[in-house]
């Protein structure tokens, strides 16, 4: 009966647990065109709720997905994905040192912080991150960008998959940030 | 079984299958399988769809019981108790093992976290801290007194020097730097890479601030480094603001063992805060597999019962097709068990049923041909047909013995002789002798018997047999009859005839040579004989020649009784006959009192008026005749519409106020030569009884019974036309 009632319990929590609209949240997002190529810049502001932090730093690795599209707008047709980007990054925790490790999943490129903001502000930055050749844009059409971010709940371990889907506390969405892309 | 079933059956194994072995993933990456932990939330998601799969097949097996139910299909009733016990009995199991599941799960998870192991771990990575500090301090020292040698040694000399600075600190990376983080001059052991790394902002900062920074740092490999960058002291030489950073690495073993450690307290440290998530995620497992256990054994058990009941409903099916006739059915045989050989015996069964009912049909028809061609002769036959069987009912009669009877057959095939003598009393007698007959067990028997009905008199000869078709089957009787009034008539005609011939030939032929010869005698010798014997002669001749004319009047008038002249029925008023002759009788008696009760509603009868005018004749003179010895004649005439023994009649009384008539011989007067009268030739009243049997009715005498006189009876019948034809 002991588990019934964990049950029980935990899916009363999750399903009352209030919604975490503000956990991520992108503050803002431009595109440069910097000779042959477009770049982006961004900011991103994270605020992880406690039991978000509390599983980080007992162990369990976070995986945050930057999502970026490119579309071309059409009039009479749905708009034309031109570019479609991921940015991946995994935060860790190394409790020996304390340190709390942002790792760049495509070239694995490693940075360390001794607080998480530090790291959650490093995760949150894109200077300069190149986009596209300046070729795929067409200066007579329109474009529009969307980025989002989200945790992505399928890396965590899967013990935690089925909490994290029903929580909104491991909801961890971005709304999407919609900018037109415009040629200098 | 049918290919839905089949169906049903191999994608219900088929789900079956796939579910077990996504719980078996599921299960498999719940311990950690980076192989399916990938999976994992796809395999819950299937594992529920799976579930909701079931749970739509045992709604739908659901719905369809409770649609036999309603319909009361057989089999739906057993289909249920089975699906219950089924349930119940694998259900109840499963739920104990749940249960106890349940309680080993937490148990076992708890069992495997330790506050001693934990705190062990704790330990353990504090201990590498410590160990760790220990050897920065130590680092951070020597730089420190590196920094200060360099003070004196220029950007330009350190080129050349930092390579054995380098070498000489065992260090990985010696780096000299402004504040800022420009490099001035580096010196690696690893010949790959070719820019040092530059520390961060935050450890500029702190270097800005006078304070010296030392770290560990996994940035550069998975191995541990330490990371030490001081201030490098100004003098007067070198006034630049400059840094020094130098990673030394850490020994072989002591990245392993503070690696071990590490390792070993971030997998116990994230098992221990996954301990709820993971109770969760087992119980979640084991609730899937408890449910897909239960819905499987609901699911299996509707199966199995519906196959299981499924022989029983064709079954029942078969036997309500047979009870309506059907034998063709043939029910499908789906097992070699006892079932398919009970389904087998019934497909034999209605076989054989089927085969005996063909030719019992036709035996039937056989025998319906007979009876009809049985029919059609008893149909044809001169003669009434009745068939009794041991109980006296009549089973068979033929149209012919209705028309004899003048019944309908309809109405007494199938009752008994009683019933019959009940709803038709003038038939009582007849049937009275066939009932008496087959009582006395007589096995052919000949009786002769007069029927007054309603078709008047008639007189029939029956004979009668039983008949004994098997043992086994009770006797039945066979009573033919024949309507032989016409016959009789016929006979009783043609003797009488037969007799005024011989009467005309032998009695009437010598009286007139008689009668002549005496006037002869008397012509002669009355005149020439002596007085005394003349008168002698003329009383002996007178009473000869008187003799000879009364036996003239006796034959003519027995010569009327045998004559049987033609009667010509026509409609007529028996109350008009009877007032036409009494005027006659006033007139010739006007002192006679006639006391005369005629119901004017009397129906109309055909019949000779001739000769009805003779019997009534005959009749009244006979009442005068006996009134004669009182002073005034007295006579009563009645009609009246009577219904006698089911038959509508006209019934007349002719009164007199004579002496009555002896009991003894008041039965034979209506025999030839008997009277009462001294002058009577006894041939009247059979001639009354003659004529109104010739109109199918009756006559008799009674006295009266207030003691004065008798009466004279005539029953004549309302005859049908078809009767009085066959009369005529």
């Amino acid at each position: 009966m002991n588990a019934v009632k964990h049950m029980a319990l935990l899916l009363l929590i999750l399903l009352m647990a209030p919604a975490s609209a503000e956990d991520i949240q992108v503050a803002y997002a431009h595109a440069s065109r910097v000779a042959d190529a477009w770049y982006l810049d961004a900011r991103i502001d994270f605020a992880f709720h406690d039991d978000v932090t509390a599983a980080l730093n007992a162990g369990v690795d976070l995986s945050i997905d930057i999502q970026i599209l490119i579309k071309e707008q059409r009039t009479w047709l749905w708009d034309k994905v031109i570019k479609e980007s991921l940015i991946k990054f995994k935060l860790v925790h190394q409790p020996l040192a304390n340190l709390y490790i942002v790792t760049h999943v495509s070239n694995h490129q490693r940075v360390q912080f001794d607080d998480l903001q530090l790291a959650l502000r490093y995760l949150g930055t894109i200077n300069h991150h190149r986009l596209l050749n300046a070729a795929m844009i067409d200066p007579a059409k329109d474009y529009i960008s969307h980025i989002s971010v989200r945790l992505n709940m399928e890396d965590l371990p899967p013990a935690l998959k089925p909490v994290a889907y029903l929580s909104n506390r491991w909801r961890l969405n971005s709304q999407d940030y919609i900018w037109h892309f415009q040629s200098p | 079984m049918n290919h839905s079933g089949k169906h049903i059956l191999f994608i219900g194994i088929l789900l079956f299958c796939f579910m077990l072995f996504s719980l078996l993933l599921m299960s498999d990456s719940l311990q950690n399988s980076e192989r399916f932990g990938d999976y994992y939330s796809g395999l819950l998601l299937f594992n529920a769809v799976g579930l909701f799969s079931l749970v739509i097949l045992i709604a739908l097996n659901i719905r369809s019981l409770l649609r036999q139910l309603k319909q009361r299909i057989a089999g739906a009733r057993m289909t249920v108790r089975m699906v219950s016990m089924f349930v119940l009995l694998s259900v109840t199991p499963v739920l104990i093992l749940y249960y106890f599941s349940l309680d080993f799960l937490h148990r076992g998870i708890d069992s495997w976290f330790d506050l001693r192991v934990e705190q062990a771990l704790q330990d353990s990575l504090e201990l590498s801290r410590l160990a760790l500090d220990t050897r920065m301090k130590e680092l951070l020292r020597q730089t420190e007194k590196t920094a200060e040698e360099l003070a004196d040694i220029s950007n330009s000399a350190m080129a050349f020097e930092i390579d054995g600075y380098r070498i000489r600190s065992g260090a990985e990376e010696f780096t000299l730097m402004t504040r800022q983080g420009s490099i001035i001059a580096a010196s690696t052991s690893d010949a790959t890479s070719l820019v040092p790394e530059s520390p961060d902002e935050t450890v500029l900062f702190q270097l800005q601030q006078g304070s010296s920074y030392i770290g560990v740092d996994l940035i550069q490999n998975t191995n541990l480094s330490i990371r030490v960058v001081v201030n490098i002291p100004a003098n007067d030489f070198n006034r630049a603001e400059r840094i020094v950073q130098v990673i030394f690495p850490v020994t072989e073993r002591v990245n392993e063992l503070t690696n071990s450690v590490q390792t070993a307290f971030i997998d116990y440290q994230e098992l221990s805060y996954l301990r709820e998530q993971l109770k969760i995620s087992f119980i979640v497992v084991l609730t899937l597999v408890l449910l897909f256990s239960i819905f499987s054994a609901v699911w299996a058990a509707f199966y199995s019962a519906q196959r299981l009941a499924e022989p029983i409903r064709d079954l029942a099916e078969g036997t309500q097709s047979v009870a309506e006739g059907d034998y063709k059915k043939r029910l499908p045989v789906h097992s070699n068990d006892e079932l398919g050989v009970l389904v087998a015996s019934f497909n034999t069964m209605t076989s054989a049923i089927g085969a005996a009912r063909d030719a019992a049909k036709a035996s039937h028809e056989q025998a319906e041909a007979q009876h009809k061609y049985l029919e059609a002769i008893l149909s044809r036959l001169s003669s009434g047909v009745w068939v009794l069987d041991d109980a006296k009912n009549i089973r068979t009669a033929n149209i012919r013995s209705g028309r004899i009877l003048g019944i309908a057959i309809d109405e007494i095939i199938g009752h008994s002789l009683a019933e019959v003598g009940t709803h038709h009393p003038y038939l009582k007698s007849l049937l009275q002798t066939f009932s008496g007959r087959i009582d006395q067990g007589i096995s052919d028997w000949r009786e002769q018997s007069t029927l007054i009905g309603s078709c008047g008199r008639q007189i029939l000869i029956s004979t009668g047999t039983s008949l004994t078709v098997t043992k086994e089957q009770a006797a039945v009787y066979v009573i033919v009859f024949d309507d032989v009034t016409a016959l009789v008539q016929s006979q009783r005609d043609a003797a009488w005839t037969e007799m005024a011939r011989r009467l005309a030939h032998e009695i009437k032929n010598p009286l007139t040579p008689i009668k002549l010869s005496a006037d002869r005698l008397r012509d002669k010798y009355l005149t020439t004989l002596p007085a005394d014997q003349a008168r002698m002669l003329d009383r002996l001749t007178t009473t000869i020649i008187n003799q000879v004319d009364t036996m003239r009047e006796m034959v003519d008038s027995f010569s009327e009784y045998a004559h049987t002249p033609t009667r010509r029925p026509q409609p007529l008023d028996i109350n008009s006959l009877i007032r036409e002759i009494l005027d006659l009788y006033r007139n010739l008696d006007p002192e006679a009192h006639i006391e005369l009760a005629l119901t004017d509603e009397l129906p109309a009868i055909k019949a000779d008026a001739g000769r009805l005018r003779q019997v009534f004749n005959n009749l009244i003179r006979n009442a005068f005749d006996a009134s004669a010895i009182r002073a005034q004649k007295q006579l009563a005439i009645a009609t009246d519409n009577k219904q006698v023994a089911g038959v509508d009649s006209i019934e007349i009384r002719i009164k007199d106020a004579g002496c009555g008539l002896d009991e003894a011989i008041i039965g034979s007067l209506f025999d030839p030569y008997v009277t009462t009268k001294s002058d009577g030739t006894g041939l009247g009243l059979p001639i009354v009884k003659k004529i109104i049997e010739e109109h199918g009715g009756a006559v008799w005498l009674e006295n009266n019974t207030d003691g004065k006189g008798a009466c004279a009876i005539i029953r004549l019948p309302v005859l049908a036309d078809v009767a009085m034809a066959r009369l005529a």
